[in-house]
C-alpha cells in the first residue's frame, strides 16, 4: 500500500442551482397560489394519457383492482414513443410536444424508408419529464397511490379518472394502433402515421376529454386547493383576451401581472372577482424581482472575487469598485423611496445585468430592490389570504416583508451599511447555508472558504425563476378554453 | 481523468469501525460540518469517546454564527491558545489492539472535504501488523503533549478549573503499542518538542540532490526555503505553486533570487482537470539512494518547519516517508504545469479581528454553574455581564474574567450561546460554549448510543431531516391524496377499507426511489408522487425507534404501575442509564417546530386541510405515548427526566393543532374527516379539563371554551356530545376509571348553553311532557306552560329562562324577547314577556300580562337583572 501523499478524492456532485435557496421558495409561493399547473406540466394532454394508460392496464390487463406503478410507466413510455413516432412520421415534426423528439427525428430522417417499428426503450434517458405530471393525477384526484410491494408503488383509479381515460380510450379505438398497443412486433408505418394524425398533444378533436379535464381542473371546487385554479383560468383567460400580448412570453407575463393590472401598476381595470388573484400574482412577480436585485448584486459580488479575500475585503472591493449616483456614505432613507418600478426601465436593467455585471451592477441591484419595498410597504389592499406570501420564507433573509423591516430599520444608517448587510447575510452567508444543506449528496458552492479568505468556485448567472401564468395559459389554450 | 493516486478521506473514515477513541485536530473548523459530518459518522462506526483539539481563534470564529451544536456536551473540545497557529491536522482513532492515523493538509471544513485539493494518508495498525506501530505510538504521545500543553497554556491555576478530559488522558496513557522490529520507513513528525526540520534531517541524513516543494504558503523572506537548502546543501529547488491561489513572496524571491524563476513550476489545474484550491503541503527530498518525502500540516514557512511551539511556532503535524527514487515523483506529475506562465500571489493577508478587548477561553460546567473564562485586555470598568437579561456574577483575575452562570437560569438546548459586556459604557456580545464532563460521559457511557445514534447521525439521516423540511415547504399550500392520510387509517378501523393491508399503521414505509436533488426546482413534484406522508412517517419512525430502543429508567426506578410502557422503556440489558441524548432533543425540537411553522391557527391557513390533517396526524401519533405517559403522570406526580418533551410541550402542541384544526375550512370534508377533527379536538379538551382539576389551573390559554364552541358552530356536536365523548374511547376509559373525573361533564359545562331539544327535554321535566311546548316565532322564542295552579307558578322559572338566554346567545338568530305563558285549564293566563339583551346577557324588561281576574293587567318591570341571579322574583 502507497504510503506516501494521496490527493483526497472528493466524488464531487455539483448542483449549481438555487444558490441562494431562493427558487425553492419560490416554487412554494407558486404552490400556494397555483398548484396543480406547474412549470414543467404545461400540456393537459399527458394527465389524460397517463389516465389513460391507466385504464387500459387496469382493462386489459387482467389487473382489474390496481396495477403497480413501474408497469404503468414502461406501458406510458410505450405509447408515448409511438405518439412521437406517429406524429413525426405523420410530418408534425414541428410540434415539439411530445417528449423525446430528438432521437425520434433522428431515427425517421436516418431511415426514411423504413416501413415498420419496433419499440425503442433508450428513446428517452429517464422519465423524469414525463413523470413531473404524474403528481397532479394524485392532486386531481384522478388517481391514487397505494402501498409499496418491491419497490413497486400500486396504484387505484377514481372514477373521475376513469371517466377521462373513458373519453381518451374512445378516440384512440378509432386508430389502427389500437391493435397494436400490446404487441411487441413491428408496427407498419401507415398505422403509426394514422396515429400520429388523429391523436395530437394539442388535443384537436379531444372535445369530449377536454371538457372533463377542465371540469377536474377548473371546476372541482377541490376544498384543498387554497387558491382555486379556477381564479387563476379566469384571471389568465382574461388578460390574455384583454392584452393582445403573448402569454407564453414570460417577460409579458411579468408586465401583464405586475405593471399592467394591478393597482400599484398601471392599474387597468379587471373585473372584481379578479381582484384577489390579480394581488397573488403581483406578490409572486414582486419576490421575483427582489431575488432578481438580489441576484445582480450576487452576481457582481462573484465577479470581482478574482482572487481569495477575507469576507470584508471582499466585501469592501465590490462597494470600492461600483459607480453610484449617490454617496453610499449617506443615509438610506435619503434614497429609500425613490425608486418607482416601471417596466421598461426595470427590464432593461435585468436585461443587462443577466448579459454582464458593470460597476453600476450594485446600485441597479439596489434600485430593483428599493422599488420592491416602494411598491409592497405599508400595502393595505392584499387580502389576508395572501398576506402569509410576504412572511413565506420567513427563515430565510429575503421575503418581503423582512425587506420592509430591514429597509425601516437601516433607514438612518448610512447606504453602505445597508449594502453591506445585504452582502454579508442575504447573500454570502444565506448562499453558504443553502450550500451547506445540499450536502452530501450535492456540492452547491459557490465560493469556499479556506484560512478566512473566500475564494470563488463558480459564476452566477442571472435567470428569472419561471412564472406559472404561462403555463396555465398553455392549458387553458390546449384545453380550448381561450 | 482521475488523479492517480487518491482515495477519499471521507470513505477511508467511514470504513474505520471497531475503534474506541477519536481524537481530531485542526486549524480551522466549521463546527455545523463536525457535528452534522465528521461526528455523525464516528458515531455511525460506534466511536463515542471524541475529543477535539482546535486553534481557540479560529474556534471562536467558527462558534460566531452557530446556533446548534453538541459541542463540550458529547465530546470534548480544547481551544489551543498558543503564539504561534495550531495548525496539525490529524485523526487518531484508538481501539483494541487496533489503530488509524491519519495525516493531512484537511481542515475540519466542508472546503477541505468537498473542494479543496488536500493531501493525505492513512495508516493502519493492529498487534499483529504492526509496521505502523512507531507511528502511532507517536501519534499518541502527540496528543498526550497536547493535552498537557492545553492544560498549561490555558487554564486557570485553581486545580478545580482544570479541564482534563480524564477518559482520553488514562486511555492515551495505558495504551501499549506493538512495536515493529523490522526499520520503519514511514516516521511521524511533530513539533510540540523539535522542529519539524531538525527530525527530518535527523532521518534524512544524507545528501540531497534535489528539493521540491509544493505548498500554498511561504513566508515572507522565504526563510524555510533558504533552511532547508542550506542544511541540505542543495540549491537544485524545484517549487510548485498553484497560480493567483498562493502567498509565494513573488516579488522577494525577484529581488534575491532565492528560487530561481525557471524553477518556479506554475499550474492552475490538476491533471484530472480539477481547478480548485490545492491546499496540500509537500516537501520531497531526493537523496543518492532513497527519496524522502514530507506531507501534512506544515506550509514551507518559518514557523511550521524551523520552530517549535515553544519559540513561538506553530504546533505542526507531518509524515516523513522514505522511498526509492522517483517513487514519488507521481505525485509532482499531478499538476499540469504552464511553462512561462508569470506567477500570480494574490492570497490577502488575513485580518486581524476587531479587537473588543475580551476573547472566550473557554466555559466548564461545575457543581451546578457554568464557569465562563474570559480574557480581557482592557481596563474594566463598571463591568456588567448578561446571560439572557439576567445579570451574572464575576470574578476578575489578572489573567481572566471569570464568570459564573448558574445552570438553572441556563436555557438553550444549544450548547453555544452568547453573554453580553457591558464595559465602560460600550456592550460587547460573545459567543460562548462550555465543557461538561458529566454529560460527555454519559453520553460516552450509555450503552445504547450506538445503536440508536445509526438512526440520527448518518448522513442518510441527515439528509432524510432536510429533505422532510423541502417537501413540507413544497407541499405545503398544496395538496395530497386525502384518502391516504394518517387520519384516514387510524380511523379506518371500523371503516372497511380494503385499500389498506394490516400493519399499514405501523409506518413502515420504504421509500425505493432514489432521492431527488433537492437543489434542482425540476424535482420539485417529486414530494408530490412519493407523499409528505411518506417521507415524514419514515423520518418519524426513525426517530421513534431511537425513543423505543432508548433504556429510560435505572433499574429499580420504575414509573408506577399505570405505566405499561416501563419493559419496553428498558434497554436490552434491562438497565441502562438516562441520557440526555440529542437525538431525543432533536426529535422533540422537530416536532416544536414543525409544529410552530406550520400547524400554529396562523400557518394553517396555507397549509390544505389533508395536509394539515396528515402532519397532525404524524405529530399527535408520535407525541401520543408521551402524552399518555404524562397523562399518568399527573396523578402520580412523577417527573422523568427522558422525555423529549415536557408536559407543558405536550399540552401546547396539542392546543396549537386543536386551535388550528377548528379553523380549518370544513366544506368539502368527507365524513371520516370530520369524524377526526370532531375526536382530536374533543380528546384534548377532555384532557384539559383533567389538568385543570388535578392542577388546579385555569385554562393557560384562555380558549379552550372557544375552541369547543368552534367545534361545535363547523360541526354541530353540542346534541350528541355524550355520544361523542364516549366514542373517545382512551379519554373516556383512562380519565373516568383512573381519575375519577369524567370528561362528559366538564365538556358538557364548558359549553354554556344547551340546545333547543336540551332546554325543552328540561322544561318536559319539569312540567310533564304534554304541558309544554317550546315555539321558534321569529323574532319570540315562545314556550307555553299549562298548570293546574297558577298560584304556584307566579314567578318566572329564572333558571330556564338563564340557559335560554344563554343558549340564545350562541345562536345567530336575532331574539331578544322570550314569551313565558302560564295557562291552566280556565284558560286563565299569566304571560312575561321578556326583554334581553343578548350580547350582554341581562334582562332589560319584563312586562307582565294576567287575566286572573277576568280584567288584564299589565305590569312592566323595569329592573335591570342579571340572568346569572337565580331565585330573582319579578312578582
Amino acid at each position: 500500500m502507497n504510503k506516501g501523499p494521496l490527493f483526497n478524492n472528493k466524488k464531487q456532485n455539483l448542483s449549481k442551482r438555487n444558490s441562494l435557496g431562493i427558487e425553492g421558495i419560490a416554487t412554494t409561493m407558486s404552490d400556494s397560489l397555483c398548484p396543480v399547473i406547474t412549470l414543467v406540466t404545461p400540456r393537459p394532454f399527458y394527465w389524460i394519457l397517463k389516465c389513460w394508460c391507466y385504464y387500459d392496464l387496469f382493462e386489459n390487463s387482467g389487473k382489474t383492482s390496481s396495477v403497480n406503478d413501474n408497469e404503468v410507466n414502461k406501458y406510458y413510455k410505450r405509447i408515448n414513443y409511438f405518439l412521437r413516432l406517429g406524429n413525426t412520421l405523420a410530418g408534425n415534426i414541428e410540434d415539439g410536444g411530445f417528449v423525446g423528439s430528438i432521437f425520434v427525428n433522428n431515427l425517421v430522417y436516418a431511415n426514411p424508408d423504413k416501413q415498420t417499428f419496433d419499440y425503442e426503450n433508450g428513446y428517452i434517458k429517464t422519465m423524469t419529464q414525463l413523470n413531473y405530471y404524474n403528481n397532479a393525477l394524485t392532486l386531481l384526484k384522478l388517481i391514487k397511490e397505494g402501498e409499496s410491494e418491491n419497490g413497486a408503488q400500486r396504484i387505484y383509479m377514481y372514477e373521475s379518472g376513469k371517466e377521462l381515460a373513458e373519453s381518451f380510450d374512445l378516440k384512440m379505438k378509432t386508430t389502427s394502433f389500437y391493435e397494436y398497443r400490446f404487441k411487441e412486433a413491428g408496427i407498419p408505418r401507415e398505422v403509426l402515421v394514422d396515429l400520429g394524425k388523429k391523436i395530437r398533444i394539442d388535443l384537436s378533436g379531444f372535445d369530449e376529454s377536454k371538457r372533463i379535464m377542465s371540469r377536474i381542473l377548473f371546476e372541482n371546487k377541490l376544498s384543498n386547493i387554497i387558491y382555486k385554479m379556477e381564479d387563476n383560468k379566469n384571471y389568465i383567460r382574461f388578460i390574455s383576451n384583454d392584452s393582445d400580448l403573448d402569454m407564453n412570453n414570460e417577460a409579458n407575463n411579468r408586465y401583464l401581472l405586475f405593471e399592467h393590472y394591478p393597482s400599484r401598476g398601471m392599474n387597468q381595470p379587471i373585473p372584481n372577482d379578479l381582484k384577489q388573484i390579480s394581488i397573488g400574482w403581483e406578490i409572486i412577480v414582486g419576490r421575483q424581482y427582489y431575488s432578481y436585485g438580489l441576484g445582480i448584486i450576487w452576481k457582481y459580488l462573484l465577479s470581482v472575487l478574482n482572487s481569495p479575500l477575507t469576507i470584508n475585503k471582499w466585501i469592501g472591493r465590490a462597494i470600492s469598485s461600483s459607480h453610484f449616483s449617490f454617496s453610499v456614505k449617506d443615509k438610506l432613507e435619503t434614497i429609500k423611496d425613490s425608486f418607482q418600478y416601471n417596466y421598461e426601465e426595470y427590464e432593461k436593467i435585468c436585461s443587462e445585468e443577466r448579459r454582464e455585471s458593470s460597476e453600476k451592477s450594485v446600485e441597479n441591484g439596489l434600485k430593483v430592490i428599493l422599488a420592491m419595498y416602494d411598491r409592497f410597504k405599508d400595502r393595505d389592499d392584499y387580502p389576508d389570504r395572501y398576506s402569509s406570501m410576504f412572511e413565506r420564507d420567513v427563515e430565510s433573509t429575503s421575503s418581503l416583508r423582512l425587506l420592509e423591516e430591514e429597509i425601516d430599520k437601516y433607514s438612518d444608517k448610512p447606504i453602505e451599511d445597508y449594502l453591506v448587510h445585504v452582502m454579508k447575510s442575504q447573500l454570502i452567508y444565506q448562499h453558504l447555508m443553502t450550500a451547506f444543506n445540499k450536502l452530501p449528496d450535492h456540492d452547491g458552492y459557490y465560493v469556499i472558504e479556506n484560512d478566512g479568505r473566500y475564494i470563488k468556485v463558480e459564476d452566477y448567472d442571472l435567470n428569472f425563476t419561471g412564472l406559472r401564468s404561462s403555463r396555465v395559459y398553455s392549458v387553458i389554450k390546449d384545453l380550448g378554453l381561450v | 481523468m482521475s488523479k492517480m493516486y487518491s482515495k477519499s478521506l471521507m470513505d477511508e473514515l467511514k470504513d474505520s469501525k471497531g475503534y474506541d477513541l477519536a481524537l481530531l485536530t485542526t486549524y480551522n473548523i466549521d463546527i455545523h460540518f463536525f457535528d452534522n459530518r465528521i461526528k455523525s459518522v464516528l458515531l455511525s462506526n460506534g466511536i463515542k469517546n471524541i475529543s477535539l483539539f482546535v486553534d481557540l481563534k479560529k474556534l471562536n470564529q467558527s462558534i460566531q454564527n452557530e446556533k446548534n451544536s453538541d459541542m463540550g456536551r458529547q465530546y470534548s473540545v480544547f481551544p489551543m491558545d498558543i503564539h504561534g497557529a495550531f495548525h496539525p491536522k490529524v485523526i487518531l482513532l484508538l481501539g483494541k489492539e487496533k489503530a488509524k492515523l491519519f495525516v493531512s493538509s484537511a481542515n475540519l471544513k466542508v472546503s477541505s472535504y468537498r473542494y479543496n485539493n488536500e493531501v493525505f494518508n492513512c495508516f493502519g495498525y493492529t498487534a499483529e501488523n504492526n509496521e505502523n506501530g512507531e507511528m502511532i505510538e507517536n501519534a499518541i504521545r502527540f496528543f498526550i503533549n497536547l493535552q498537557d500543553i492545553a492544560v498549561q497554556q490555558l487554564y486557570s491555576d485553581d486545580p478545580k478549573h482544570e479541564i482534563k478530559d480524564t477518559f482520553v488522558y488514562s486511555y492515551l496513557n495505558s495504551y501499549r503499542v506493538n512495536k515493529p522490529d523490522n526499520n520503519v520507513n514511514c516516521f511521524f513528525i511533530d513539533n510540540s518538542k523539535e522542529t519539524i526540520i531538525d527530525q527530518v534531517q535527523r532521518i534524512v541524513g544524507s545528501k540531497i540532490n534535489k528539493i521540491s516543494i509544493s505548498s500554498p504558503f511561504f513566508d515572507n523572506d522565504l526563510k524555510a526555503v533558504k533552511n532547508i537548502s542550506e542544511r541540505f546543501g542543495c540549491d537544485n529547488i524545484e517549487v510548485y505553486i498553484q497560480n493567483s491561489l498562493n502567498r509565494f513572496p513573488v516579488d522577494y524571491n525577484r529581488k534575491y533570487d532565492i528560487v530561481p524563476q525557471t524553477r518556479i513550476h506554475v499550474f492552475n489545474e490538476l491533471i484530472d482537470g480539477d481547478r480548485y484550491f490545492y491546499h496540500g503541503k509537500v516537501i520531497e527530498l531526493s537523496g543518492e539512494d532513497n527519496d524522502y518525502i514530507l506531507f501534512g500540516s506544515s506550509n514551507c514557512t518559518a514557523n511550521a518547519l524551523l520552530k517549535t511551539y515553544n519559540t513561538d511556532g506553530n504546533i505542526e503535524a507531518s509524515v516523513l516517508c522514505m522511498g526509492n527514487r522517483k517513487e514519488y515523483d507521481y505525485f509532482f506529475n499531478s499538476f499540469v504545469l504552464n511553462p512561462g506562465l508569470q506567477l500570480e500571489s494574490n492570497f490577502s493577508i488575513e485580518e486581524t479581528e476587531d479587537d473588543t478587548g475580551f476573547s472566550f477561553l473557554y466555559g466548564l460546567v461545575k457543581n451546578e454553574s457554568i464557569y465562563l473564562f474570559i480574557r480581557s485586555n482592557t481596563e474594566l470598568n463598571n463591568l456588567v455581564v448578561k446571560y439572557q437579561d439576567k445579570t451574572l456574577k464575576r470574578t476578575i483575575d489578572k489573567r481572566y474574567l471569570l464568570v459564573e452562570l448558574p445552570i438553572s437560569q441556563f436555557e438553550s438546548k444549544n450548547s453555544i450561546f452568547p453573554v453580553v459586556l457591558f464595559n465602560d459604557g460600550k456592550e460587547y456580545s460573545i459567543s460562548c460554549w462550555f465543557l461538561d464532563f458529566k454529560e460527555i460521559r454519559y453520553f460516552r457511557t450509555n450503552t445504547s448510543i450506538d445503536s440508536s445514534l445509526k438512526y440520527t447521525y448518518s448522513d442518510d439521516d441527515d439528509d432524510r431531516y432536510y429533505e422532510f423540511v423541502m417537501s413540507v415547504n413544497r407541499i405545503i399550500a398544496s395538496k395530497t391524496d386525502s384518502n391516504s392520510s394518517w387520519l384516514y387509517r387510524k380511523s379506518s378501523a371500523s371503516n372497511n377499507d380494503e385499500d389498506y393491508a394490516e400493519g399499514d399503521e405501523e409506518y413502515e414505509y420504504v421509500i425505493d426511489d432514489p432521492m431527488a436533488d433537492l437543489s434542482d426546482g425540476e424535482n420539485e413534484y417529486y414530494y408530490f408522487r412519493k407523499g409528505l406522508r411518506s417521507v415524514a412517517a419514515n423520518y418519524y419512525s426513525r426517530l421513534l425507534k431511537i425513543h423505543n430502543e432508548k433504556p429510560h429508567e435505572k433499574a429499580g426506578e420504575t414509573t408506577g404501575e399505570n405505566n405499561t410502557n416501563n419493559e419496553k422503556k428498558k434497554g436490552s440489558d434491562g438497565v441502562g442509564e438516562y441520557s440526555p441524548l440529542s437525538g431525543m432533543n432533536k426529535l422533540g425540537r422537530y416536532i416544536k417546530r414543525l409544529t410552530r411553522n406550520y400547524l400554529s391557527d396562523v400557518t394553517s391557513s396555507r397549509i390544505p386541510s389533508d395536509v394539515f390533517l396528515d402532519l397532525s396526524g404524524l405529530v399527535l401519533n408520535t407525541i401520543q405515548r408521551e402524552y399518555y405517559d404524562k397523562k399518568y403522570r399527573i396523578k402520580e406526580n412523577e417527573k422523568k427526566t427522558d422525555d423529549f418533551l415536557n408536559l407543558n410541550e405536550v399540552l401546547e402542541i396539542r392546543h396549537t393543532i386543536s386551535k388550528s384544526m377548528v379553523d380549518l375550512p370544513a366544506d368539502n370534508f368527507e365524513d371520516i374527516e370530520i369524524r377526526t377533527v370532531i375526536s382530536v379536538v374533543l380528546d384534548y379538551i377532555a384532557e384539559m379539563g383533567h389538568y385543570y382539576q388535578n392542577q388546579r389551573k385555569e385554562d393557560p390559554y384562555g380558549d379552550v371554551k372557544n375552541i369547543l364552541i368552534k367545534l361545535d358552530k363547523k360541526f354541530g356536536i353540542r346534541e350528541r356530545i355524550g355520544e361523542l365523548i364516549d366514542s373517545i374511547e382512551l379519554t373516556v376509559e383512562n380519565m373516568t376509571n383512573a381519575f375519577g373525573y369524567n370528561p362528559k361533564i366538564y365538556v358538557d359545562e364548558l359549553f354554556g348553553y344547551k340546545t333547543g331539544s336540551q332546554l325543552e327535554s328540561e322544561f318536559i321535566t319539569r312540567y310533564g311532557k304534554e304541558n309544554v311546548s317550546i315555539e321558534d316565532e321569529g323574532k319570540w322564542f315562545s314556550i307555553n306552560i299549562h298548570v293546574s295552579d297558577l298560584n304556584k307558578n307566579k314567578s318566572i322559572p329564572i333558571k330556564l329562562i338563564t340557559n335560554i338566554i344563554d343558549s340564545l346567545y350562541e345562536t345567530d338568530k336575532n331574539f331578544s324577547r322570550i314569551k313565558v305563558t302560564y295557562r291552566n285549564k280556565s284558560n286563565q293566563v299569566i304571560e312575561y314577556n321578556i326583554e334581553f339583551v343578548k350580547k350582554a346577557k341581562y334582562i332589560n324588561r319584563v312586562i307582565q300580562k294576567s287575566n286572573i281576574n277576568g280584567e288584564t293587567i299589565i305590569r312592566e318591570c323595569r329592573r335591570l337583572s342579571t340572568v346569572y341571579a337565580p331565585g330573582v322574583s319579578f312578582d
